[in-house]
């Protein structure tokens, strides 16, 4: 095993960038969860499970991650036209106003977060920006590379999904973990999907999912922004 | 016309296949400009190659806008076929296109060459297309690449849709082992502004019977409208919210799991169902509702839906 050094600062800076104390709100967003829940079609902790892994596998693996990647060489190149379409890009594959949403909110405050940390962060903020490439960008910054990036931001959507379902389905604490522990080998499995992503091919819709967001957004009682 | 290219595809793939001639084929292409002239939006060129093309512009609602009928006699795509479909149009003219039938992706031949079609529209400023096809019914093992590419100058605007079988569900054939890249993508100048996807190959297969995928739904549909000035809902009287109200009381009347939203400048509608009657009956309604608020006319039905 490789070993860990008390000097590994990237290593540390990912833990920050992945914590859920990060004050970007990751909590506020169930990304169609809470309508999948209302209506019924998740009901048990297996049927969560069963809806992060498509999630991950189809959607995060085919869309964020590719583009985490983009963002993070065009940063390693100050190429900002290519940092802008990596956050065009990002925006136009969210399938509702919602899961849009969900990025610029999140990627709006982590603009904040870099800015007081001194950070550069070369986008326009006139427009919309993307979380994903906003945490690309805070990663580069902090010399982490890629693949421990990607690694560090599907944790963290792991875990604020799986802290919506432990509310919402409801499920108890130790079911959470175990959860977390049943998903966790996805993770590497949706980096090595994303590699052989062509830019073309970046995207791809899950239409349940996209209907569950939409249909959230008129959610008559609802604990979450997505 | 689509029983001899069904039975052609049949006899391709069951006797003869790995020694295909390459004429088998078909590539075809069809380019179509349109102008503003002093006649009305008028269909100045139409150049084609292989079988694929337009008779004339028919205008039922006066010279305005011009409605045609894109005619693809083999009636759908075999292996290595490749189908492109250019439209421009000029400054402040209107076109609207259909198709008098589904299109078809027939099953792959063993060599799975690509069955490809590609469709870019490109709008001047000032203009509109509308593109609304009937279905696109993907055979089982097909193995398909529709890319739709839709590039706007400013004020331009298009409402469009892709209403997608996957499989034979009336036959209870399902895509079993087929594979579909399906892109829309919409651009103004170099800025992309929507980008769906549907891919489906050996890797994601899963999301044909996933519950957050297409929930073992055969028929899947998607429309977009746009784009919108979103300028104009600071100003309530003309906020976009009444349209969408009365979308997605469409879309729960619809009788299978459908959705509108908002994206960006874009209203997007989703269907998910078993039936294309059904996605293109929904997508209709949505039609007549969006057209006088985006394109200030009202809807006006090609004469070959009703047929």
């Amino acid at each position: 095993m490789a070993a860990i050094t008390t000097t590994d600062t990237a290593l540390l800076r990912l833990m920050q960038l992945s914590s859920v104390s990060l004050p970007i709100g990751g909590y506020a967003f169930s990304q169609g969860l809470e309508y999948a829940i209302e209506a019924g079609w998740i009901k048990r902790s297996d049927q969560v499970a069963q809806w992060l892994e498509q999630q991950l596998l189809y959607s995060v693996a085919q869309t964020d991650l590719p583009i985490l990647k983009r963002t993070m060489e065009a940063m390693a190149q100050q190429d900002h036209v290519a940092l802008l379409r990596c956050n065009d890009l990002a925006l136009a594959c969210r399938e509702t106003r919602e899961l849009r949403l969900t990025d610029s909110a999140m990627g709006e405050a982590m603009n904040r977060l870099l800015v007081s940390l001194g950070l550069p962060q070369p986008l326009p903020t006139s427009g919309e920006l993307s979380y994903v490439v906003l945490f690309g960008i805070a990663a580069q910054n902090w010399q982490i590379d890629y693949a421990v990036a990607a690694l560090g931001f599907l944790w963290s959507w792991l875990e604020n999904q799986v802290a919506a379902a432990t509310k919402l389905v409801p499920l108890g604490q130790t079911q959470a973990q175990q959860l977390l522990v049943e998903l966790q080998p996805l993770l590497p499995q949706a980096i090595s999907r994303a590699a052989s992503v062509e830019e073309d091919d970046i995207g791809n819709g899950l239409q349940g999912l996209a209907i569950a967001s939409a249909g959230h957004e008129t959610q008559y009682s609802r604990l979450f922004r997505s | 016309m689509n029983n001899l290219s069904q039975s052609l595809s049949a006899s391709i793939s069951e006797d003869a296949p790995n020694v295909l001639p390459k004429a088998s084929a078909w590539n075809a292409e069809l380019s179509l400009q349109f102008g503003r002239t002093a006649r009305g939006s008028v269909l100045q060129r139409a150049d084609h190659r292989g079988p694929l093309y337009v008779q004339k512009a028919f205008y039922p609602e006066g010279p305005d806008l011009a409605q045609v009928y894109l005619l693809h006699p083999p009636g759908g795509l075999v292996s290595g076929d490749r189908l492109e479909i250019t439209v421009n149009t000029g400054a402040d003219s209107h076109a609207l296109l259909t198709t008098p039938g589904a299109g078809r992706v027939y099953r792959a031949r063993p060599d799975r060459a690509l069955q490809h079609q590609i469709n870019t529209l490109n709008l001047s400023p000032g203009s509109s297309i509308e593109w609304l096809p009937l279905e696109t019914i993907l055979y089982p093992d097909a193995c398909t690449r529709l890319d739709t590419r839709v590039n706007l100058a400013d004020n331009a605007h298009f409402i469009g849709w892709e209403i997608t079988s996957l499989g034979l569900p009336n036959r209870d054939l399902p895509f079993s082992d087929g594979s579909l890249s399906q892109t829309l993508q919409i651009n103004r100048g170099e800025r992309i502004l929507l980008r769906e996807r549907l891919q489906i190959d050996e890797q994601n297969r899963g999301l044909l019977q996933g519950s957050a995928g297409l929930r073992g739904k055969p028929v899947t549909g998607l429309m977009v409208a746009g784009p919108f000035d979103l300028a104009m809902d600071e100003n309530t009287e003309h906020s976009i919210e009444p349209l969408i109200q009365q979308l997605r009381q469409h879309a729960q009347d619809c009788g299978a799991l459908a959705a509108v939203s908002l994206t960006g400048e874009f209203l997007t509608i989703r269907y998910l169902g078993d039936q294309t009657d059904l996605a293109m009956q929904l997508f209709v309604r949505c039609w007549h509702e969006i057209r006088p608020e985006l394109l200030g006319r009202a809807g006006c039905e090609p004469r070959i839906w009703a047929t």
